[in-house]
């Protein structure tokens, strides 16, 4: 059966019809063109298909398009022109905080997030430290990646 | 925009306003529904077997799904709620739920899998399930005969009819105790959960409460820690094997020692 | 490249895949392309038949392939290293009436829609007639094993031994003789992204272009070119990013040849997409190697010999990189130190368990852990620091180039004793010790651990590749040409994978020319446009080959420049200077030209020297005529939770030295990943089969590879030393990281609980199951 959803994804409102099993990984890969968002296990543990709906990092693997009905969607293209970004592209260049860049969209996301909830309420070291750790790396071994979201979060390293 | 044309072997998709409704919907479909929460379960086995439901029955319209409120001396939250939102919303009357939760999955799943997933789910090594039991949570519950209320302590056991819909917990909010939690992970990043202990000391009560390795989260209690852990140590033979047990055990003693201190 | 200048980015081109602008294979859109499916056997050892009649009339589906469609039509898989005498399966693309593993391909459904084709591929009918199964090597080299292969008299793909001095008379003087069996688990490499392979037809050139995620594209056109029995021309090969490899993306697979085949025949695009699921059962996973090992000692810690058998679990097929692993241990077993009297032997045996090919260090991690924790019982057992009783034993720099006994490993260059002393300096090692021991004292299990390691880097001299088996050259090709308005394209056959190599080779040539970094372009991964190189990316030969290879061509790039230059400024060549993007009269700004100027005099060809061809483009090839060997060492401070067994590694100090450092920021990048890599293979990384050789590992949910709160504080101290055989001094540095990790940490484990520990620590990963004080 397919499904009627109005969403908004990056901004731009989106009216579709959807399978009711599809992923909204998919959904965004395949039916939006926006390749930016990865699916690496398909089991929400590594984290590199993150997206932001309604505010919350969210795995786009284990999320159905229609369970999208109403949210807004944000996916790496959307931080990539969101306020946040400039500073986000800066301290991974400078900490070289990526290899591969297959994780990248996962962190750019998790961590776009965790900036606008941590200007509203500064979030815990604990709090950082488990959602920088949602996220799988195979290529960095993190130390960069740790580095460059403290840095983002304005705290020491 | 290309969408791939649904199959004619997609399930219907159904997005009630009410329990009763919900319940009735799945009654229709049998075994070839499912309820859908927070998807953190289901999403995954859907791709494994795309073809074996006929109907999603999608619970996230359902108004009092949502809600977190007191009532009385308990607080009842909606089955929907998801973790990270009742981490954070009974982080004041239940201060050991932000370290209770803290490994539950990954942040990112927390945002969506929701307490009445976790409850069907059952999984052994469910930091939810320790702390419901730990608090003496009942369970709401919504079936084919109408809604009733069990003890959680029921459902770890025996899963739930399917069919069944988890609809909320009530949960008692706790007189002036202490409360720690302890749990050990295979990583320090989380993954799997080796063993588990919430340990509650009031006056002239102590329980804590246990799971490791393929065992239910069990109760145990005393009046004194030392009972308590008697308690535990009677229940050995409950743990597949010596590390389960050695895991089990250091997690209660840390998780007591951290409570009473 | 300015180290420590925060604007100036050590990997700008980096920036798109922040945006969320990378491109892999599953991202290339192909309007109308098919999809393909691969049904992989469920049973571990089985005769079977395969009914594909039902999935053949699935709606959507084109084609159903199974073994016997194939076997008459391919060639079997080919095989990276290959060995004298080693035995051969035959292997093709798809089984043929018997599989030896669970997740070996037994046929391939090609449909309209991915949904389409998984549905069809549950239709296809395999019946398996079970065999009885061989799960690990000692099992398989029993005498009455279940072989897999009828035509072999046992299990082995290959043995062999080298010698060097008198082993014998060595153990017989021996003060003491340390010895133990050393179990490197199977890991996998598990690249987030998976494999991927999308094959287009082109009626143009009737030929097919394989878009795949690889590390080797011209070794992956030669199978298909072989296995298809077509002639290379009509295939094409073409990388685009590469979302992590580690080696296990360096050998040719069976869905690359299969996809080929697939869009000639039907002369349409086709993909497939790997799951995470079949990658932990198809992909080649890493290790599952046991070294046997026996060191002679004298008292006062000189090694006086070394015996050692290296048994490798090959699983089911010896195709890929075959023997490799086990031979590459064998020329890297005596490590860092002086050993005269040596016995090495190495065993490839087949199981039933997926293939296993090239991860991360290749051999040397197996080896090293072995060598380096059968060191770290001799110094108990010799009553010798560990750090004191490995330099006791270094070669030392000034006996370099120095051969190892058995004349398979020849020692480049290297301060061993000068690079132990700077890391112990950093770890604070003799305080550290202290400290350890008194915390024991206290009841807290904490303890110290090194290891040394030496890692085989710039594969390789041609001559040797040849001599050890390695199907290919190990030589390689670039091709630099400056465009006519003077920017500069490099062509190469180094394939990017994260390792930041574009990056590399880009700067190398900008430097060469005296341009910006900006102005240099490098194209890779396409077998049309790129040079052929004969080992692919791989073997740490990144930099060091394929950036020497590109500094020559550069180089005589460079020369025409200046004789171009000389030319136009009517000056004498002698008298002109390559600088700042232009040709000058040293000394004299005034009398200049650009390099654009340059470019279009050349391509106009108005007025050049005599006998100067017109453009300005240059090929080079460079052969190196040893391998480099980096070298470093690993301390790890840990602490054992007694009650749990849980291990909390608090510190570790790196020190490396590969050679001249062309990109500081990313040989940093390269080191810390691999440290996290080895910490994974340390501690919690294990493929594990069940008795029916069912893997017990099927989703990331069993497999825990380290995440960010994983990693302890880490850092990293360096030497630079050249290799004399290179010619911009760079060693390679991909597999440092992963090397001494592991017999680090266990040496740490073993220090932090004492003999209990001794022989638990000896087989990885190390659990805490088996750490815990009852």
């Amino acid at each position: 059966m397919s499904v009627p959803i109005a969403c908004a994804v990056n901004g731009r409102d989106v009216a579709a019809n959807v399978p009711a099993t599809a992923r909204l990984s998919d959904f965004l890969r395949d039916t939006l063109g926006l390749k930016g968002t990865h699916v690496a296990c398909g089991d929400g543990v590594c984290g590199n298909c993150t997206v932001i709906v309604d505010g919350e990092a969210v795995r786009s693997c284990l999320t159905l398009a229609a369970q999208c009905d109403g949210r807004a969607i944000e996916t790496v293209e959307g931080v990539a022109e969101a306020d946040v970004f400039p500073a986000i592209r800066a301290a991974f260049l400078r900490h070289n905080a990526l290899q591969c860049g297959y994780c990248t969209p996962g962190f750019v996301t998790t961590i776009a997030a965790m900036m606008r909830d941590n200007a509203r309420e500064a979030l815990t070291d604990a709090e950082i430290g488990s959602r920088i750790s949602s996220v799988a790396c195979r290529c960095t071994g993190y130390v960069s990646i740790v580095a460059a979201a403290r840095a983002l979060l304005g705290r020491s390293e | 925009m290309a969408v791939p044309a649904a199959s004619p072997h997609e399930p219907s998709y159904h997005t009630p306003t009410t329990a009763r409704e919900a319940a009735a919907l799945l009654a229709r479909h049998g075994a070839r529904g499912r309820f859908l929460a927070g998807g953190q379960t289901l999403i995954p086995e859907l791709c494994r077997a795309p073809r074996a439901l006929d109907a999603i029955v999608d619970l996230r319209n359902i108004p009092e799904f949502g809600r977190i409120q007191r009532v009385g001396d308990h607080i009842e939250v909606g089955a929907m709620v998801t973790i990270s939102a009742a981490r954070r919303a009974l982080a004041a009357d239940f201060p050991v739920i932000d370290t209770c939760f803290r490994h539950t999955a990954n942040s990112a799943v927390r945002n969506r899998a929701t307490l009445g997933g976790s409850i069907a789910l059952a999984d052994p090594a469910s930091e939810i399930s320790t702390f419901l039991l730990a608090y003496d949570a009942e369970v709401l519950l919504e079936g084919a005969g109408g809604g009733r209320t069990v003890a959680i302590r029921a459902l770890l056991h025996v899963p739930l009819t399917h069919g069944t819909l988890v609809t909320g917990v009530r949960i008692p909010v706790p007189a002036r105790d202490r409360a720690s939690f302890t749990e050990f992970l295979r990583r320090r990043s989380g993954g799997r959960s080796l063993a588990m202990a919430l340990a509650r000391i009031a006056p002239g009560k102590t329980s804590v409460t246990v799971s490791g390795g393929v065992t239910q989260p069990v109760c145990l209690s005393g009046t004194s820690p030392s009972e308590a852990l008697a308690a535990l140590d009677a229940r050995r033979a409950d743990f597949e094997s010596d590390a389960v047990r050695a895991w089990v055990v250091a997690a209660a003693r840390r998780a007591l020692a951290e409570a009473g201190a | 490249m300015t180290r420590g200048d925060t604007e100036h980015f050590a990997r700008p081109s980096a920036a798109r895949f922040i945006e969320g602008r990378g491109h892999y294979v599953a991202d290339i859109v192909a309007a109308g392309a098919l999809h393909a499916v691969i049904v992989r056997s469920v049973e571990a050892h089985a005769d079977i038949t395969v009914d594909v009649a039902a999935a053949k009339a699935a709606p959507g589906v084109l084609l159903v392939l199974s073994g016997p469609d194939i076997a008459p039509l391919f060639e079997p898989q080919p095989i990276v290293w290959n060995v004298a005498g080693q035995r051969r399966s035959g292997l093709r693309a798809l089984a043929v009436g018997r599989v030896r593993y669970v997740g070996e391909p037994v046929a391939a459904v090609v449909a309209e829609s991915p949904e389409a084709a998984r549905h069809a591929a549950t239709l296809v009918r395999v019946d398996y007639a079970p065999r009885p199964v061989v799960l690990s090597p000692d099992a398989a080299l029993r005498e009455d094993a279940p072989r897999l292969y009828e035509d072999w008299p046992d299990n082995i793909v290959a043995s062999a031994a080298w010698d060097g001095g008198d082993v014998d008379a060595a153990f017989a003087g021996a003060d003491t003789v340390v010895a133990g069996s050393y179990v490197s688990g199977r890991v996998a490499a598990h690249s987030l992204e998976a494999r991927a392979v999308l094959a287009v037809y082109d009626a143009a050139w009737d030929g097919v272009t394989v878009h795949t995620s690889t590390q080797a594209p011209h070794q992956v056109r030669e199978a298909i070119a072989h296995c298809l029995r077509v002639p290379e021309h009509r295939v094409r090969v073409m990388v685009p990013d590469v979302g992590g490899a580690f080696g296990s993306k360096s050998c040719p697979y069976a869905e690359e040849i299969l996809l080929a085949h697939i869009s000639l025949r039907l002369r349409a695009a086709v993909r497939w997409i790997e799951t995470r699921a079949e990658a932990f059962v198809a992909a080649v996973p890493g290790r599952d190697e046991t070294v046997d090992l026996a060191l002679a000692m004298a008292a006062d810690g000189r090694i006086l010999g070394l015996k050692s058998l290296i048994t490798l679990d090959k699983g089911a097929e010896p195709y890929a990189t075959s023997v490799g692993a086990a031979w590459a241990g064998a020329m890297m077993m005596t490590g860092a130190y002086r050993i005269e009297n040596v016995h090495v032997g190495v065993r490839v045996v087949v199981t039933n368990k997926t293939p296993t090919g090239a991860y991360r260090g290749y051999g040397t991690p197996e080896v090293n852990f072995a060598l380096e924790r059968a060191l770290d019982e001799a110094a108990r057992r010799l009553g010798i620091d560990p750090a004191e009783l490995r330099r006791r034993n270094f070669v030392p720099a000034e006996a370099m180039p120095c051969p190892s006994a058995t004349g398979l490993l020849l020692l480049d260059s290297g301060r061993y004793a000068e690079m132990l002393d700077l890391a112990l300096k950093a770890f604070d090692y003799d305080r550290q010790i202290v400290l350890a021991s008194e915390a024991r004292a206290a009841g807290q299990a904490a303890g110290i651990g090194m290891a040394f390691y030496v890692e085989p880097t710039n594969l390789g001299p041609s001559a040797l590749c040849g001599m050890i088996g390695i199907r290919s050259g190990g030589f390689d090709v670039a091709n630099v040409r400056m465009e006519p308005g003077g920017q500069v394209v490099v062509f190469t056959g180094q394939t990017p994978m994260g390792q930041g190599v574009e990056t590399v080779l880009q700067s190398i040539c900008a430097d060469e020319l005296s341009i910006p970094v900006e102005d240099v372009t490098v194209i890779h991964g396409d077998t049309q446009a790129c040079s052929y190189t004969g080992y692919g990316s791989g073997g740490s030969r990144g930099t060091g080959i394929g950036g020497s290879a590109v500094m020559i061509a550069a180089g005589k790039v460079r020369e025409k420049v200046l004789a171009i230059g000389a030319h136009l400024l009517e000056a004498d060549p002698a008298e002109v200077e390559l600088t700042q993007g232009g040709v000058q009269v040293r000394g004299d700004g005034a009398r200049r030209v650009s390099v654009a100027e340059v470019a279009r005099a050349a391509y106009l060809a108005h007025s050049l020297p005599t006998g100067t061809e017109p453009g300005i483009e240059a090929r080079a090839t460079f052969d190196p005529a040893s391998l480099a060997i980096t070298y470093g060492v690993a301390l790890a401070r840990v602490e054992v939770d007694n009650e749990t067994g849980l291990v909390d590694v608090q510190h570790i100090v790196f020190g490396h030295d590969c050679g001249r450092q062309v990109n500081p920021v990313l040989v940093e990048g390269q080191v810390v990943g691999g440290i996290v890599q080895g910490i994974g293979a340390a501690l919690y990384e294990e493929l594990r089969y069940d008795a029916r050789g069912q893997p017990q590992v099927l989703s990331m949910r069993e497999y825990d590879i380290p995440f960010a709160a994983d990693v302890p504080r880490i850092d990293l101290v360096h030497l630079e030393t050249p290799s004399p055989f290179f010619p911009n001094g760079a060693k390679g540095v991909g597999e440092s990281g992963v090397i001494p990790i592991p017999a680090a940490i266990a040496n740490a484990i073993r220090d932090a609980l004492g003999d209990r520990a001794a022989d638990i620590v000896n087989r990885l990963p190390i659990r805490p199951e088996n750490l815990i004080k009852y």
